[in-house]
């Protein structure tokens, strides 16, 4: 058995158990500080890891896990963003005084969840990695157990999180049953020796496997947890959310439609059309109205998973990689956003997008980033988003969904409006005139937001380079 | 492939039907043969002839839930650990370093618990 595959899930797994126990018997004064970067050594070293182990094609566990470019490039994105989301966290879970190694316990799990996601092979291991990226985050989401508004969320998200984990293993079950084996690989061949006729099982299995699947991502019409959530939980687990938890629904979907259901393509891609049309209209549409940032943004990532989800529908080869670059471009832009507002939240104690006022003047550096950050979610160059948009629409013309690509580009510039209220509260409307006070980790995490954001779009080249590296 | 499918459930809802019918007809039988005699203690919560007290309806402490969850540390190392130690000559060394690696799979479970202060009653 090849273990050494799984060296950095091992590493990870090892350091959130020594969070949790050096939290346990060390009682020092910093303990956000000394857990949170604990919890990032223990990342890097994670990411260090991939240097010695083989890099393509090996597998472990009789085929449940696989190690190919795909599961590479998603394994050391879901490193670096969960270090990101810990050097967040740090200044900001602070203020819990209590049960903060449980805190980084549980991120860390998160993004275990998240890497056995990206490798996984074998339905089984599909749900298990999905679980394991739910349950740690329905604990986080109502980790201010004082907030009655946090246990809201956590409360909400966990039914309808219980009610889709239920749903995608029913259509899990389903798959088995018509061809008897949990293997992706063995699943696609036996399909295609059945010569490929879609019975009513088949299509049952389908769409519960996207109902699951799109609770995750967030897609409409299973988007009712996502705005409440989002809003309720502590902004340090919202990113967490927003983009690891999303990003890993994505990869499980990838995983499973491409890998096991090639044969069914025309039928899954058709469901997956009316999903990212709903959501690109929907979230670009209820978002015009929201007056608090958190919610703003949760109705943003809604729209941008519809954009992905268009990738998804497309399913050509171009569109696999653009949908990749789309992901990172995603990252660093709604990362850099929850952090402006988190340090705004925390200075001026609101949420709300009025809390922002002024704040291109009495802090410079937070009314640019936050106005770059506005400005690559519209998808305007040059900025990340843009970049992002551009290969998924050309992939998704030249792949025949011209009717999405134009709805996208309607729904993009009606999120203009939105997202340039938030810039307009930060430049036009006077505010207190107080100063923000950035702290030191959260400053760098936005600057390397804000830098990513813009490097995407001056230099594409060296980041499709990594997504086709990985699809091939 | 999708007939075959479905027909292995025929057992399934055979087993349905019949559970089904057999309930209903001894339910029929019981209220045909057994006697009836309905006298108020027979109406009580316990049999026993206990009266109960306070509301049905109280809340338990959050702590029992907890203890529960201690015990299935408990129990899960008793049920391995004493057929291992029924058996511990013919195990041998194999068998002790495999409990081993057992208990250090289990106890961090309790030691954390130990330490979080689950153990004490306040």
């Amino acid at each position: 058995m090849n273990l050494n595959l799984l060296l950095p899930e091992i590493i990870v797994f090892s350091f959130s158990l020594m969070v949790l126990f050096v939290s346990l018997f060390w009682n020092n004064r910093k303990p956000s500080l000394t857990l949170g970067l604990m919890s990032i050594a223990g990342l890097l070293l994670a990411i260090g890891a991939f240097v010695v182990i083989p890099r393509v094609g090996a597998t472990a566990f009789g085929g449940m896990f696989v190690a190919d470019g795909f599961s590479l490039f998603f394994r050391v994105l879901f490193l670096n963003l969960a270090a990101m989301i810990v050097l967040l966290a740090i200044d900001f879970m602070r203020e819990f005084q209590r049960h903060l190694g449980e805190f980084y316990f549980l991120l860390l799990i998160v993004a275990l969840g998240a890497m056995l996601m990206s490798s996984a092979n074998d339905l089984i291991m599909i749900f298990l990695a999905l679980e394991l990226l739910s349950l740690p985050s329905y604990i986080l989401v109502g980790f201010a157990k004082r907030d009655p508004r946090s246990n809201e969320a956590a409360l909400k998200y966990f039914l309808l999180g219980v009610l889709a984990s239920a749903m995608l293993l029913y259509g899990m079950s389903l798959i088995f049953g018509l061809t008897g084996s949990t293997g992706l690989v063995d699943i696609a061949s036996k399909f295609e020796a059945s010569g490929g006729s879609a019975g009513p099982a088949l299509l049952v299995a389908i769409i519960m496997i996207i109902a699951g699947f799109g609770f995750k991502i967030a897609a409409v019409p299973f988007h009712f947890w996502s705005p409440d959530t989002y809003e309720g939980a502590p902004t340090s687990v919202t990113v967490l959310l927003a983009t690891l938890s999303m990003i890993g629904g994505f990869v499980g979907l990838y995983r499973l439609f491409f890998i096991a259901l090639p044969d069914y393509l025309d039928i899954w891609t058709k469901v997956i059309f009316i999903l990212a049309f709903l959501s690109m209209t929907m979230g670009s549409l209820i978002a015009m109205s929201q007056d608090n940032l958190k919610r703003l943004l949760a109705y943003s990532g809604i729209a941008h998973g519809g954009y992905i989800l268009i990738a998804f529908s497309v399913a050509t080869f171009d569109s696999q990689w653009s949908v990749l670059v789309y992901f990172l471009a995603y990252i660093f832009m709604t990362v850099g956003a929850f952090a402006v507002a988190m340090v705004v939240e925390r200075a001026r104690g609101s949420s709300e997008i009025s809390a922002l006022g002024g704040l291109g003047y009495s802090n410079p550096f937070l009314g640019v980033t936050m106005t770059i950050f506005m400005m690559s979610l519209v998808g305007l160059p040059p900025f990340a988003g843009f970049i992002g948009k551009l290969y998924v629409f050309k992939s998704a013309v030249e792949g025949g969904a011209l009717f999405l690509v134009l709805v996208a580009i309607v729904t993009s510039v009606i999120s203009l409006y939105f997202y340039l209220k938030v810039v307009r509260q930060i430049y036009f409307v006077k505010g207190d005139g107080e100063a923000v006070p950035t702290p030191n980790l959260s400053f760098a995490v936005i600057a390397l937001c804000a830098i990513y954001t813009i490097l995407i779009c001056l230099y594409p080249v060296f980041f499709t380079r990594i997504a086709l590296a990985a699809i091939s | 492939m999708v007939a075959d499918y479905f027909n292995n459930y025929i057992t399934l809802l055979a087993f349905i039907l019949t559970g089904m019918v057999f309930l209903s007809l001894v339910l029929f039988l019981c209220r045909l043969v057994a006697p009836r005699n309905p006298i108020p203690d027979k109406f009580t919560t316990y049999e026993c002839g206990m009266i109960p007290m306070g509301m049905y309806w109280s809340h338990f402490h959050v702590r029992y839930y907890i203890f529960a969850l201690l015990f299935v540390i408990f129990k899960i190392g008793t049920v391995f650990l004493y057929p291992w130690a029924v058996l511990f000559r013919s195990l041998g060394l194999f068998g002790f370093v495999a409990i081993i690696i057992f208990w250090a799979i289990l106890f961090p479970g309790l030691l954390y618990a130990w330490k979080k202060g689950v153990l004490k009653w306040v």
